[in-house]
């Protein structure tokens, strides 16, 4: 009956196993191994914040490109920032911002700025993720982008903690955490990252490190404000805007790193610590002996 | 966020590591300093200890539920060593869960005099690390600038020996009367009412200096820290921080006061009563500090 | 992206077979297995090979019969933006120079729509060029400048910052325009003058551009075809040239420019009665928030029209009680709007969409927003004279309080893209909105009307919760 299997059958279970195989190749693991994988010199992107017109072309290009499907939200305040909150399937955020009022300005033009800015992971130059994984679950690669392995992640959720900008966030499914990739596969392929690509007025843009900063000394030159140039010792997303950038709730951060904050912390406590400790001993110590005199006064008084 | 990462499975795991530390801390230095007439409360420190972690690493991993989805991506906790406080956290709590077996063994079955000195020594770096790596993992998280102060880890450290001494103090009448043949010394010494509450007397002194260490500590960190206004006021866990404050530092202390009024008119029952209350008390005020600081933290955020 | 009808759902969990190719091709793509011609390339082409523009920037354009797609890529300023079906032969700068201040605004706007058409529509008239990839005078895309300050007079006139990316002509509405039909005013859109400066309206100065003009003599506006401009003027900016004023007497005369014309609230009375003072150089619309205002300038339905079926419509509305006057409280400016995120009302179903914006709300001011009680995503009762809808509000200053023949109104504004089905519920806008008609242009007002915004009972509350959505017709 080898009829039964006839030369059609063959060719379509054959060009079907073909079609399936990279599917298998998803489980491999191809994760690295090192908190930095050297891969080139580093790129930059600058997001101009005098440029945007929030359309959230580049909120949806994120998405699009990385397969994340959408969440339910609700309208919940004035502004159009929509999710609010950075979440597992939520990687980019254009966070709108209303400043002033036209009360404020008779000629009507200066009073009420409308302003948004594009947010995400910072793909800092000294993450603090990375340094607190415990997991070596996130890397920084040098030409920009901080990565991640899911199958490493222990899902004790510091990074989250850590992360001076809250931008790695817990998925409930896999207990572990996602966050922004900065399309390390699209530039891998000589592209760029999905959000700058689609940006209509080039507020999101895509370049070295040096001319990035270079951008930015220009701009703090011509009165605006930037972010990231120094923050938490650099980051590969470098920020201009007109108004300062606390309107949109990002901190102001010193120029320390990670390990900067972590060695003056544990000085500090270690100071403490022996001041506290010091004080312990000496108060024990006083304690005895007061009770010794106490008790022996007592005695001696022949209570 | 709606939600917080970092839940009250993480305070308690935060609190029985702390204690842990605290307990075997105590186990350590009674062993080495005080010798035999301590010898109880050495062995409660070390039993303390031994449960404190391995309980703690459970609730972590229930905490974590990545076990769900991978049963062994705990192993990775180990990978980076130095570098990261949680994976520094991982190492000092498998090496003080060791220790701490190592000492129950040696202290109820038995053995080398040296080699008991020898794993207190190294058992009270560990001990003290691990109390102190329960704040340092909280202040080292830059997003979170309620934590970003250097106190909380002295407070923390001072608050889970506290914690630690009580419990070891709490569990000699209560293991005793559970399982009084196995833990028979416990309750020779339960028994013997006065050396027990002559011990308490003692230990409360101990007790009255750390809680007072704790409130000046509480004090500096509540100054240093910039969002202090979350615990004070406003927020869904400042009442619990003002629970925490009468509860678990005040109410101990007016015991302990009282206690050693009581101590010359030898109400024995009155004091190992009130003293357990307060026991109880610094306990359930050492959890809710850890929760309180770890969910005003996250509220923030 | 296009929305489709399923013919019929798969069995139980099963997925359709594309969904198993969609997952190979995404795969491959992520993968760098399977690239884009566009992609591709930008990766082949060194920078050198860019064709340019006649402004000599870099730009990727399709040629009919070519291979190269027209996405530009990664291209700086062209990045990832079609540029479909330009042929730059046809190109031209339009001749600013003599054409008059109004022309050069609407010109820029209409080169705009053919941006955004993608086309260039050779049957426009008026404008040699259609196509405006870039703002000839800075050579720079529209889209990309960022100057909010107004440019001139004009600008500053109707407060549009033209210099701001770049407007939408046919979304816009304008409600009320500066009563600037003085001679030397060159700067209304209607106040048609030809070269020597005789008014536009003069014997001598036909025109033949297809605008709306006005002939001396004639008891209407003539146009020569309904462009789009036409309709735009008609709807929001007709008004009569400076001299036409003093010409109204001619059109009083034997020919009432209404037959059977009264107007209720205001002076305008049919042809038994006075005749009207003046020509009305502004029209208010059906709805109006002030009275005295409305009596000087009543609405164009009543006065003028050559298809008797608008006359009736808007009579019925009136005739139906389905008009909101001021004085009956109706006394907030209702607009409505579209959404960047959504598209008419067809995407409600794309949940990328949904998830920036899901569900029907309002803009309020809010110091309006205090006035009535409430916050940001509460709920309101928005109600005209023609229907009720209950919706959540977002207390925003981008709208606020207008100044109306010296008296104060509130504004609210509204997208309209959201209906009781599909995943992104809400109420419908047009509840509340107005079917008056425009005689001249044949659309509907249906962009501004009056209304009433009360705080939402609980019942109310709880309906739209439930549902997703609460509305009602009277
Ligand atoms: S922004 Fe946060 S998640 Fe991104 S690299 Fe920096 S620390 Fe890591
Ligand atoms: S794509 Fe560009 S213009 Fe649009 S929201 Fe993002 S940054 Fe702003």
């Amino acid at each position: 009956m080898t009829d039964k299997v006839s030369r059609k059958d063959f060719l379509m279970a054959a060009g079907a196993s073909l079609l399936v195989a990279p599917m298998a190749l998803e489980g491999l693991d191809r994760g690295q191994r090192a908190p930095v994988q050297h891969l080139g010199e580093q790129r930059a992107v600058v997001v101009d914040v005098t440029r945007c017109i929030g359309c959230k072309a580049c909120q949806i290009a994120c998405k699009v490109w990385n397969k994340l499907p959408a969440e339910k939200t609700e309208v919940s305040d004035g502004e159009f920032t929509n999710p609010k909150f950075f979440s597992p399937i939520t990687w980019k955020i254009v966070r709108f911002k209303e400043i002033g009022d036209y009360d404020e300005d008779a000629a009507g033009t200066g009073g009420l700025k409308w302003r948004m800015l594009s947010d995400n992971c910072k793909h800092c130059l000294e993450p603090s993720c990375v340094s607190v994984c415990p997991a070596a679950a996130l890397w920084k690669r040098s030409d920009g982008p901080v990565l991640y392995d899911l199958d490493r992640c222990v899902g004790c959720g510091y990074c989250t903690m850590a992360c001076p900008w809250g931008v790695p966030r817990f998925d409930d499914d896999l207990h572990a955490v996602r966050k922004c990739t900065m399309c390390h596969d699209r530039i891998d392929q000589g592209l760029e990252p999905s959000c700058v690509s689609v940006c209509p007025t080039d507020s999101l843009q895509y370049m070295n490190l040096e001319e990035a900063r270079r951008v930015a000394v220009d701009a703090e030159a011509n009165g605006l404000y930037t972010y990231g140039v120094d923050e938490v010792g650099g980051t590969s997303w470098i920020y201009i805007s007109d108004v300062p950038f606390s309107e949109f709730g990002l901190p102001e951060y010193s120029t320390v790193t990670q390990k900067g904050f972590e060695s003056d912390i544990l000085v500090k406590f270690a100071g403490a610590g022996l001041f506290v400790g010091g004080a312990i001993l000496a108060a024990v110590k006083l304690y005895a002996e007061r009770r010794e005199a106490i008790m022996k006064s007592g005695s001696e008084g022949g209570n | 966020m709606s939600e917080f990462v970092w839940g009250p499975l993480m305070a308690t795991y935060l609190f029985l590591g702390g204690l842990a530390g605290g307990a075997y801390l105590i186990s350590a230095l009674v062993d080495l300093f005080k010798g035999e007439d301590y010898e109880v409360l050495s062995k409660s420190g070390a039993l303390v200890s031994t449960v404190a972690v391995i309980a703690s690493v459970v609730v972590l991993l229930l905490e974590i539920k990545r076990f769900e989805v991978a049963p062994l991506s705990f192993l990775n906790a180990f990978r980076q060593f130095p570098g990261s406080m949680i994976s520094v956290g991982t190492w000092l709590l498998t090496c003080l869960l060791v220790v701490s077996v190592v000492t129950v063994i040696l202290a109820f079955f038995g053995g080398n005099w040296l080699v008991r000195k020898i794993v207190d020594v190294v058992g009270i770096v560990l001990s003290l690390g691990t109390a102190a790596y329960t704040g340092l993992v909280l202040s080292y998280c830059r997003g979170i600038p309620f934590w970003g102060s250097p106190f909380l880890p002295a407070l923390f450290t001072v608050s889970g020996i506290l914690t630690g001494l009580t419990l070891a103090m709490l569990m000699i009448p209560v293991a005793a009367y559970i399982m009084p043949k196995a833990l028979n010394s416990f309750w020779e010494l339960y028994e013997r009412k006065a050396s027990y509450v002559g011990m308490i007397g003692q230990t409360e002194k101990y007790c009255q200096v750390l809680t007072v260490v704790e409130i000046v500590l509480l004090a500096l960190y509540m100054g240093t820290t910039p969002t202090t206004g979350i615990l004070l006021g406003g927020s869904s866990v400042s009442l619990l921080f003002y629970v925490y404050i009468a509860l678990g530092l005040l109410l101990p202390l007016g015991i302990g006061y009282l206690n050693s009024k009581w101590e010359h008119q030898g109400k024995d029952m009155m004091i190992v009563l009130s003293a357990m209350i307060g026991q109880v008390m610094v306990l359930l005020g050492g959890f809710i500090l850890r929760y309180v600081v770890l969910i005003g933290g996250q509220l923030i955020h | 992206m296009q929305y489709r009808w399923k013919t019929s759902d798969s069995p139980g969990v099963a997925k359709s077979d594309l969904s198993l190719f969609m997952k190979l091709y995404n795969m491959w793509r992520q993968r760098g297995i399977l690239r884009l011609p566009s992609e591709l390339f930008m990766k082949d082409h060194p920078e050198e090979d860019f064709p340019t523009d006649p402004m000599g920037r870099k730009c990727l354009e399709y040629i009919a019969g070519d291979e190269i797609w027209g996405f530009s890529g990664t291209e700086k300023g062209q990045a990832g933006r079609p540029c479909p079906d330009i042929n730059w032969e046809w190109y031209a700068e339009p001749d600013t120079d003599n054409m008059k201040a109004s022309d050069q605004v609407y010109a820029e706007i209409d080169d705009a729509v053919g941006l955004y058409d993608g086309q260039y529509r050779a049957g426009h008239v008026g404008y040699k060029s259609s196509v405006h990839a870039y703002d000839d005078g800075k050579g720079e895309i529209l889209a990309k400048r960022r100057v909010n300050n107004y440019r001139d007079g004009i600008d500053k006139e109707y407060s549009m910052a033209k210099n701001w990316a770049w407007c939408w002509p046919k979304n816009q509405r304008i409600l009320y325009n500066k009563d600037d039909c003085g001679e030397n005013d060159t700067m209304n859109p209607v106040t048609f003058k030809t070269a020597d400066n005789t008014p536009w309206g003069a014997p001598s100065g036909e025109r033949s551009n297809g605008w709306p003009y006005w002939r001396q003599g004639s008891t209407f506006w003539w146009g020569k075809e309904r462009t789009g401009m036409a309709r735009i003027w008609a709807q929001g900016i007709a008004k009569g040239g400076g001299d036409l004023t003093k010409n109204y007497d001619a059109w009083t005369g034997d020919k009432p420019p209404v037959p059977g014309a009264t107007f209720r609230g205001g002076k305008l009375q049919g042809p038994g009665g006075k005749p009207m003072v003046g020509i009305p150089e502004h029209f208010e619309p059906m709805e109006y928030p002030n009275t005295a205002l409305a009596e000087d300038y009543p609405c164009y339905g009543w006065l003028y029209t050559n298809r008797a079926s608008e006359y009736e419509a808007n009579d019925k509305l009136w005739d139906d009680g389905l008009v909101g006057l001021p004085e009956d409280g109706y006394n907030v400016i209702w607009g409505s709007f579209r959404l960047t995120e959504h598209f008419h009302t067809f995407t409600r179903n794309m949940p990328l969409l949904n998830e920036m914006q899901p569900e029907y709300f309002i803009e309020m001011h809010p110091g309006h927003a205090a006035e009535v009680g409430i916050d940001s995503g509460d709920y309101v009762r928005v109600e005209s004279k023609r229907g009720w809808v209950i919706c959540k509000i977002r207390a925003t200053k981008r709208v606020g309080k207008l100044k109306i023949n010296n008296a104060d109104y509130w504004e609210i504004m509204t997208p309209f893209h959201f209906g009781p089905k599909d995943m992104a519920k809400g109420s419908i806008a047009n509840f509340v909105s107005i079917g008056a008609v425009d005689p001249h242009a044949f659309i509907p007002e249906t962009k501004a009307c009056m209304c009433k915004i009360l705080k939402a009972t609980d019942a109310e509350i709880a309906a739209i919760q439930e549902k997703g959505y609460h509305q009602g017709v009277y």
